[in-house]
């Protein structure tokens, strides 16, 4: 937009300049009339582009791709490129001949002299009617309570599902299928609500089940059964491309993915309502925490946990384009994942077919920028909350016999110094002053020893007044931090609590003689309640300016990192290796970033309490006790708030005139510390002297000193040992509110002059967020909203999907122009009214469907049917599926009795184990290949419909793979200690193992033939043979397809 | 059955036959088998035009080869030796810009054509009238999983499908007895992973297979006598057949049992292809595997493997660099010694592959493309050179490309394209081309859109692949 700027101050003169108008109107009005105001003009029936070439106001404004035109500078206008055929083609029709744009060059040369009258054009207008167009696409209709319709076969229906679905059979002259044998039914429902294949056990129950309810008992049985949440977290686990790694060079592990997983799986087993879901999904950091019933933990802080589970490469030449590239991402899986839209396609131009625009994209952009990556706390809050207040209790016990120590020392405080002045330091409180005014340690004893050198009132009337000129800082504090507010700091977790420490504050040394760490008043600290809490501190957003950012804190295990554009792997890179430190520092250390890479991006900086775990490895690192944190301030390029020195003996307000009543006051101030202290009534600069005095070791606070104090300090210690380690999850917090611009044609090097106001979708709400914060919780209510047809129709949808094997919109993930229609958009609306209403229960909606008689179909379609319906849309017959790729794995381990059916956890190294598949570890880089062989997706999009193909690699992997010959070697032993003896009970065995039905008698006398083919009878069939059959078994495809 | 196809021809109409049971109407399954998704790559395909290739090989030069080194001579470079650049600079990943470095290797001109190659490729130097060289390259970008990512995908992120995928999904297979398309291993995998050889959201079955000289294809190794997995894809067979009988109409699973004879077949093929005790001395001594450098003989058998691979009907074949030679091409420092080594692992079996392949009359209808992600910097890192994606060289020769070339150009310098800027959309569909397949209409539905290999972009260049009709 610069360069629109000086377009407009070059003006004016081309105006008086009559050669260059006769030049304008020979050779470039004609051309500009005939070839471009069809599209470029005020009257043009559909202005493209955004752009304006019919006044010269226009083309100064530019258009979508910013300015077109650089006035004296050909080359480098859009305007000629697109003239060449190079960047864009204009004309589109046909290139002009080479002399026409040889003029344009010339003429933009001459400065681009244009005498046109301005004329204007809303584009915004344009934009509404546009957009008003295609809101009347199908998907953001709302949805409509529909009458269930009548059909003849009346008894065939178990619900409205089946009256939808067969009044369209009906409408075709079609019957529907016969019904499926009970077996098959029951091995489809159980793969399809848990994964698995149905028990033998299983099987004879609902076989031999003739109550009315036998149908029920099963469907409710699965939606019991833990392995449900399982199935269809992983169906979760595709859409938001879950992995756990970071792909590109060194495919850095995210720490502690797997929560997310195992939430997922919670979540589903717990049936959480799907508003709930979506809710926590986008702002589960925000929202009055989900408690889980049993542990106490907080799970919605989980919820958001997904969004970063990006790639991520290490050290971008350009972080602004790696921000652009990971959000985009981000933008991609909450679109399509949620609203069923590719939302991504607007990071251009406005989505080409679907009502998105380049502002809602940006919009969401500007949401994400808002918010900050976190690793969050799970544990119990209500616990917590009680050990902290227990914590706080015992902690002012502690304070007393502090401050009768401190008594103690500082009882004879007047003497001491006058004896430190006379020289004669003789006691060991004097010896211990004389020590520190000698050394200085910190600034209250170097402001200290300045005032006691002034000699007379002149003297010290002008060290008072420059002490007092010492503590202004040279800027505002970065973000306003004060000493008794955050100022405009933001804090996650609950170890920085909500305000810099009152005075006096300190944190009790987890281990070793000293009853105090250090002090922490008047600065935001964490740990100064024991360091199992977790929490960080974080910055507003800043732009870089100048070579550094500098921070100063003090801590055990503090990490202190930048985030320039949200570049996530700090640390990591050769260029952005620098982006964060790990701080073990009892004084005030400077952790100084060297920003002149990044000048002009936005920042932030982070304070993490126990930060020294959080790393890119497999698990963050066990938790070290004994983590604190102080923060003092930070700055860009320039220097630090100065720490207070002078303050603590009262320069700010008195002013002595002699020596000796400056002796008098200082011995004054301090004598009346411990009162103040032990009453809690210390003020910020009393504070500071109090810091000051233990820091130079004036006073002694040794847990030793008095028996309250160990006594005080045992249990404190005690307290804190008593408090699990922290867990720590992926999740967002909130920054500041932050509306991005739009990046012209996507490019963020082309922002537009305006930012772009965060709000929802154009089409279903414009109006802008009001609330301060991301806007993150507006966004999910928005999605949410009674308004908003697509959510609820999306997720229903899926869920038809996965118990199908087609959705009712079959392109899942996409209900817009390029996506697929309904098959039956009635039948779509009632189970999304229905899904709301039945307060969006996922279980609930799967067991009216698993119920139907439509989901009880054979496989066995009409003639008529599979002629006229290849793709069976109308569900005349159930179709046959493929097992999914952890199905397939699943079901070796299952047959074989090896599956280990553990539930949750960190994820499985390798090929997993006896694990179930879901547990398998994800690196992207090396996806687990027997799964990838059945179509697992790559864990880079959304993938809400897997590709099922069938190549030889498959049957390679099962007939050669380790896994199926580890599997039969298993079902073999296991066959063999099933308590049958027969070789036909037993070959019985195996089949319902695997296909969940007992054998035919043609199946027995087959397993004879394999027996045949080893040279075996089965009167002595060996551990070997055995083998060879389960083996055969395992390949036979029926074990991998349900019918 | 599941005999050798050659002696015993194995229909699918016969598999369905000798399963005995009297299903569904076979012409109908046949029709939608061969819509399905999930179908093998089985079957050629029709072109959209009369191709000039029918295979690509792909020698994949990891890490970046200098341009100005090898097929891009810049003697300003010699008078500014040791000079700062005075040009402008764009950011690179480590960010550390040296002064100008002259290339230690000398240029000659080669052949009628006179393109010059610098000694680092003597043998090439000697086909230098097969080759069209290619001077203005450019890559997405400085880093090396996003560029090598690009070449091979078109994007510069993980997750899409390789353009040996798309070769093998828009021709179809040649020979349904081996992977359509593989990529022949020398045993550093390109940076970003095998994701470099996926099918991204193409069907699984195009994805690349990767062959490993000495080392099986994964699950291509029989764990049991090959008459007993015979009689037991026998029986499997007989069985299957029931399902299909019950099941009625269900052309996936026709499709996966049909999968098991291919399967079978493979186990035999693939390690035939793979075997080279049928060779000559002659033609082993000529590619190169009994040099002294180890890394030769290893890309040698490579080269010669891709051969083998080009007469069996494989379509794409890739070939990865080994380790050995300091960090692939990437020499960020001690370029003198890299380099060589790399250069003197590949010349001569280069070399060989060209000629081999033109003295069997397949260079005509073989594709090869040399290329790295990127070229590296005129200017020096120590003693080395830093990623430079703004300009650089590949080559391709044979396949019906324009022989005997040089197209596009970069400064005087090496570091920036000045003329006919290629991107690697363009390579793609300059390649599609050569294989009779117009770039634009290649295209799958997904996440929205009609995906491309060439994405939105993408020109086919006269200069290189002749007439454009």
């Amino acid at each position: 937009m610069l360069t629109l700027v000086v377009t407009l101050s070059l003006l004016g003169a081309p105006e008086s300049d009559p050669e260059g108008r006769d030049f304008f109107e020979k050779k470039i009005r004609p051309v500009l009339v005939e070839h471009c105001y069809k599209c470029h003009s005020t009257t043009a029936k559909k202005l493209r582009g955004k752009l304006l070439l019919d006044s010269g106001w226009g083309w100064q404004q530019g258009g979508e791709s910013g300015a077109v035109i650089l006035p004296g500078e050909p080359q480098e206008s859009l305007l000629i490129s697109a003239l060449r055929y190079d960047k864009f083609q204009m004309p589109p029709k046909a290139k002009l001949p080479a002399s026409v744009v040889a003029d344009f060059v010339r003429w933009i040369d001459m400065g681009a002299p244009d005498p046109r009258a301005r004329k204007t054009r809303d584009a915004h207008a344009d934009d509404k009617s546009d957009l008003a167009e295609r809101k009347k696409w199908w998907s953001l209709q709302p949805v409509r309570t529909v009458d269930v319709p009548e059909v003849e076969q009346k008894s065939w229906p178990r619900g409205d599902i089946d009256r939808f679905v067969l009044s369209r059979l009906e409408a075709r002259g079609w019957r529907p299928a016969a019904a499926a044998k009970r077996e098959s039914w029951l091995r489809r429902v159980t793969y399809d609500l848990t994964g698995l294949p149905p028990a033998p056990g299983e099987l004879h129950d609902f076989v031999e089940d003739t109550s009315t309810a036998a149908y029920e008992t099963v469907v409710d049985r699965l939606l019991r059964s833990p392995h449900f949440g399982e199935q269809w977290a992983r169906h979760w686990m595709d859409l938001v491309r879950y992995a756990e790694t970071k792909a590109f060079e060194a495919d850095y592990p995210m720490p502690n993915a797997f929560h997310y997983r195992d939430y997922l799986i919670r979540a589903f087993n717990s049936d959480v309502p799907y508003d709930q879901l979506v809710r926590e999904a986008i702002a589960g950091d925000l929202i009055e925490p989900r408690l889980n019933p049993e542990t106490g933990i907080n799970e919605s802080v989980i919820g958001p946990g997904y969004l970063y589970l990006t790639d991520g490469q290490h050290g971008p030449p350009d972080i602004h384009a790696d921000e652009a590239r990971v959000f985009d991402d981000m933008i991609d899986v909450v679109g399509k994942t949620f609203l069923g839209h590719t939302l991504a396609c607007a990071r251009c131009h406005d989505h080409k077919f679907d009502a998105i625009t380049t502002k809602d994209y940006y919009s969401l952009y500007g949401v994400i920028a808002s918010s900050r990556i976190d690793y969050a706390d799970i544990n119990p809050p209500r616990k917590q909350a009680t050990a902290r207040d227990q914590l706080r209790e015992k902690k002012i016990e502690i304070r007393r016999a502090l401050a009768d120590a401190v008594a103690k020392d500082l009882r004879t405080v007047h003497e001491d110094l006058i004896a430190v002045q006379a020289g004669d330091p003789t006691t060991p409180e004097q010896k211990r002053w004389a020590e520190a005014l000698k050394k200085k340690p910190n600034e209250v004893f170097k402001a200290l020893s300045i005032l006691l050198e002034a000699k007379d009132e002149a003297a010290i009337t002008s060290v008072w007044s420059r002490l007092r000129g010492a503590e202004k800082p040279a800027k505002p504090p970065l973000g306003k931090l004060g000493r008794t507010e955050f100022g405009e700091w933001l804090t996650s977790g609950v170890s920085f609590e909500d305000a810099p420490r009152p005075a006096g504050d300190f944190v009790v040394a987890a281990s070793g003689d000293r009853a105090v760490a250090a002090f922490a008043g008047g600065r935001p600290a964490a740990g100064h309640l024991a360091s199992r809490f977790a929490g960080a501190i974080r910055s507003p957003t800043f732009k870089i300016e100048g070579e550094s950012v500098s921070v100063r804190v003090k801590g055990k295990n503090v990490r202190v990192s930048l985030y320039v554009r949200h570049y996530e792997l700090i640390g990591r890179g050769p260029t952005t290796g620098g982006t964060t430190k790990v701080i073990n520092s009892d004084r005030w250390k400077t952790v100084r970033f060297a920003t002149r890479l990044w000048i002009g991006e936005p920042a932030y900086i982070e304070v993490q309490h126990n930060g020294g775990q959080m790393n890119f490895a497999w698990g963050i690192g066990g938790h070290v006790d004994g983590s604190w944190a102080v923060l003092d301030s930070a700055t860009v390029n320039g220097p630090l708030r100065p720490l207070p020195g002078g303050s603590a003996w009262g320069v700010q307000s008195e002013l002595p005139t002699t020596p000796t009543q400056v002796l008098e006051l200082v011995a004054a101030r301090v004598a009346a510390i411990p009162d103040a202290w032990r009453s809690d009534r210390l003020t910020v600069d009393q504070g500071d002297l109090l810091d000051g005095l233990f820091t130079a070791g004036v006073i002694d606070l040794r847990a030793a000193r008095t028996e309250a104090l160990q006594v005080a300090v045992a249990a404190y210690r005690k307290m804190q040992s008593g408090i699990p380690a922290p867990t720590y999850v992926r999740s967002l917090a909130d920054g500041h509110g932050i509306d991005e611009p739009v990046y012209i044609r996507g490019a963020h090097r082309n922002p537009s002059p305006a930012p772009n106001p965060r709000h929802f979708l154009d089409v279903l709400d414009a109006r802008p967020f009001q609330a301060p914060g991301s806007g993150r919780l507006q966004w999910a209510e928005s999605l949410l909203a009674a308004s908003n047809p697509v959510t609820a129709r999306v997720m229903a949808n899926r869920i038809w999907h996965h118990l199908f094997g087609r959705g009712i919109v079959s392109s899942v993930d996409d209900f817009g122009h390029m996506g697929e229609k309904p098959s039956h958009p009635k039948l779509l609306d009632h189970i999304a009214s229905k899904f709301v209403r039945n307060d969006w229960s996922v279980k609930r909606l799967i067991r009216e469907i698993t119920l139907s008689s439509t989901y009880r179909l054979s496989t066995r379609g009409s003639a008529a049917a599979l002629r006229d319906d290849p793709e069976n849309k109308l569900l005349q017959h159930m179709p046959v599926r493929r097992l999914q790729a952890e199905q397939v794995r699943d079901t070796l381990l299952a047959v074989s009795g090896e599956l280990d059916r553990k539930l949750f956890g960190p994820s499985q190294k390798g090929d997993g184990g006896n694990r179930r598949s879901v547990y398998i570890q994800l690196r992207r880089r090396y996806m687990p290949e027997f799964l990838m062989t059945f179509d697992m997706p790559n864990a880079t999009e959304t993938f809400g419909r897997r590709n099922v193909t069938a190549g030889p690699a498959q049957s390679l992997a099962i007939l050669n793979g380790s896994l199926s010959w580890k599997a039969a070697e298993r079902w073999a032993r296991r066959i063999a200690s099933s308590g049958k003896t027969t070789f036909a009970e037993r070959v019985d065995l195996l089949h319902r193992q695997a296909f969940g039905r007992g054998a035919t008698k043609r199946e027995i006398e087959w397993a004879r033939g394999v027996l045949s083919d080893l040279e075996a009878d089965e009167s002595a069939v060996s551990f070997d043979h055995w083998k060879e059959l389960c083996h055969t078994m395992l390949n036979r495809k029926e074990l991998i397809y349900v019918h | 059955m599941f005999t050798d196809r050659a002696t015993h021809p194995m229909t699918r109409r016969r598999l369905l036959r000798e399963a005995s049971l009297g299903f569904g109407s076979i012409a109908l399954t046949t029709m939608l088998h061969e819509q399905a998704l999930g179908e093998t790559a089985g079957q050629a395909r029709p072109t959209h035009f009369a191709p000039k290739a029918k295979t690509v090989i792909f020698l994949f030069m990891d890490g970046g080869v200098s341009q100005v080194d090898s097929f891009d001579p810049k003697p300003r470079l010699d008078k500014e030796h040791g000079k700062k650049p005075t040009f402008k600079t764009d950011a690179t990943v480590f960010n550390a810009k040296g002064n100008l470095m002259a290339s230690p290797w000398k240029f000659k001109r080669y052949g009628e054509s006179g393109i010059p190659v610098s000694d680092l490729f003597p043998h090439v130097g000697t086909c230098a009238d097969h080759l069209c060289v290619i001077r203005s390259m450019t890559a997405f970008s400085a880093n090396h999983p996003n560029a090598v990512y690009g070449i091979h995908t078109g994007h510069p992120l993980l997750g899409w499908p390789s353009m040996g995928a798309w070769v093998s999904f828009g021709l179809g297979s040649a020979n349904e007895n081996l992977p359509s398309f593989v990529a022949l291993h020398g045993g550093i995998t390109p940076n970003g992973g095998v994701p470099n050889f996926g099918s991204g959201f193409l069907p699984s079955n195009h994805s690349g297979s990767v062959l490993e000289p000495g080392r099986p294809m994964r699950n291509i190794r029989r764990r049991e006598p090959i008459e007993t997995q015979r009689r037991k894809l026998r029986r499997l067979s007989e069985i299957d057949g029931d399902l299909l009988g019950r099941l009625g109409h269900a052309p996936q699973v026709e499709s996966a049992i049909r999968n098991h004879e291919l399967a079978f077949r493979m186990q035999m093929r693939v390690p035939e292809a793979m075997d080279l005790a049928g060779e000559s001395a002659a033609t082993k001594r000529m590619y190169g595997m009994e040099a002294k450098w180890g890394n030769t003989k290893k890309f040698a058998t490579q080269c010669l493997l891709a051969r083998r691979m080009v007469e069996r009907g494989v379509r794409f074949i890739e070939l990865t660099t080994s380790g050995g030679n300091g960090d692939r091409w990437d020499q960020h420092g001690n370029i003198r010694d890299g380099h060589r080594k790399n250069a003197l692992s590949v010349d001569q079996p280069i070399a060989a592959l060209i000629q081999d392949l033109e003295q069997r009359g397949l260079l005509d209808s073989t594709l090869l493309i040399f290329s790295g992600e990127f070229g590296r910097t005129p200017f020096a890192q120590g003693s080395g050179r830093d990623h430079n994606p703004q300009g650089f060289s590949l080559w391709m020769a044979g396949g019906g490309v324009q022989a005997g070339r040089i197209y596009g150009a970069t400064d005087e310098y090496g570091y920036r394209v000045v003329e006919n800027k290629m991107t690697v959309h363009d390579l793609h569909a300059n390649m599609l081309h050569l294989l009779g397949i117009d770039h634009t209409r290649l295209t799958v539905r997904f996440s929205g859109r009609d995906m491309r290999l060439t994405d939105v972009h993408g020109k086919v260049i006269p200069e290189i692949v002749g007439e454009v009709s």
